[in-house]
């Protein structure tokens, strides 16, 4: 009975975090590809293909600190850009 | 040294201070708004595309780093002009593109090397190779060779083009090419068919292990056939 119970409390759940983590992933990758080329590139290879940004600096030919600089400039600006597509489906 | 808070964050973030320096970075970090805000907001983004990470499974991962190491190497790409540039760009591009939209079962490194070289026009060439020795393929003609690895698999690449633009490459390799996950391969013959992200590719081991891709079926089966390749068990073979 109690797992019963847990199945029935633990679906709703589960579908409401999927669906929430939809809409979530959507943001993001509508985000990542309004970023400027370079910065989507660092920070793609860098957070979703876990590669070090001296591996991304080999596969670029560029230095580390300017990779290190597009994937901060890169999250930062995802950050910003989730947040105003937040704000804009809530509305004022 | 000047106070520079974005550069300061992304080397703190990216793990490139040493112990002290990083204990005296936490330490200016509780006393400077501005550098607290650049390792939030940083953070934050970091969080964001990490929890996209699910679409970017490890053999996709593994998919990225056999493209790259297909790529020509030895000096800096972007030091080199703007062509290699333009390439490195272009084929990190489709590879990042692929990380965010591939469904796609896991191929084969060398198979999925060959495909991102081929879609992306980036040769594997490390070094010049002899011409092939069929230069005319119907309307097909022999524009380059080369010789390279598709990891870690020696491969000689002869390219082929018409005037209308259709491009095949043909690799040919000493030892057999994997076999495509999902191709055609009948049984009791040793050549395979596939098609992958709208590549098309056919691959015999007969006269010698070769593989050849384009993007138009008949196309490709026409041009295998006449280079003297093994058709048999594919349709149009004997």
């Amino acid at each position: 009975v109690i797992a019963e119970d847990l199945a029935e409390h633990a679906a709703p759940t589960d579908v409401e975090a999927e669906a929430l983590h939809r809409v979530q992933r959507t943001q993001v990758e509508r985000a990542l590809w309004a970023l400027p080329e370079s910065q989507r590139l660092a920070v793609t290879l860098m957070d979703l293909g876990g590669f070090t940004a001296a591996e991304i600096a080999s596969m670029l030919g560029r230095p580390r600190g300017t990779v290190l600089a597009w994937v901060h400039r890169g999250r930062k600006a995802l950050a910003r850009a989730v947040r105003e597509q937040e704000a804009d489906h809530h509305g004022p | 040294m000047g106070h520079d808070p974005p550069q300061a964050a992304a080397a703190y973030l990216g793990g490139e201070l040493g112990r002290r320096q990083r204990e005296r970075y936490q330490a200016h970090l509780l006393t400077c708004e501005a550098c607290w805000g650049e390792v939030q907001a940083a953070r934050r983004g970091r969080a964001l595309a990490e929890s996209a990470r699910e679409v970017a499974p490890q053999h996709l991962r593994d998919r990225v780093r056999a493209t790259v190491e297909a790529t020509p190497a030895g000096r800096p790409r972007w030091a080199v002009g703007w062509a290699p540039l333009a390439a490195a760009i272009t084929l990190v591009v489709a590879v990042a593109g692929l990380l965010l939209v591939d469904r796609q079962p896991a191929q084969p490194a060398p198979i999925a090397a060959a495909v991102a070289s081929y879609q992306t026009r980036t040769p594997a060439w490390r070094g010049p190779a002899h011409p092939p020795s069929v230069q005319q393929v119907g309307d097909l003609r022999w524009r380059g060779s080369g010789r390279g690895t598709l990891a870690g698999l020696p491969v000689v690449e002869h390219t082929y083009q018409d005037p209308a633009g259709h491009r095949i490459l043909l690799l040919q390799a000493d030892r057999s090419f994997p076999t495509a996950v999902g191709a055609h391969h009948p049984a009791g013959s040793d050549t395979w068919v596939s098609e992958i992200d709208g590549v098309v590719l056919f691959c015999t081991d007969h006269p010698t292990p070769s593989l050849v891709l384009g993007q138009d079926r008949a196309i490709v089966l026409r041009a295998a056939s006449r280079l003297g390749l093994d058709l048999r068990g594919q349709e149009g073979g004997p």
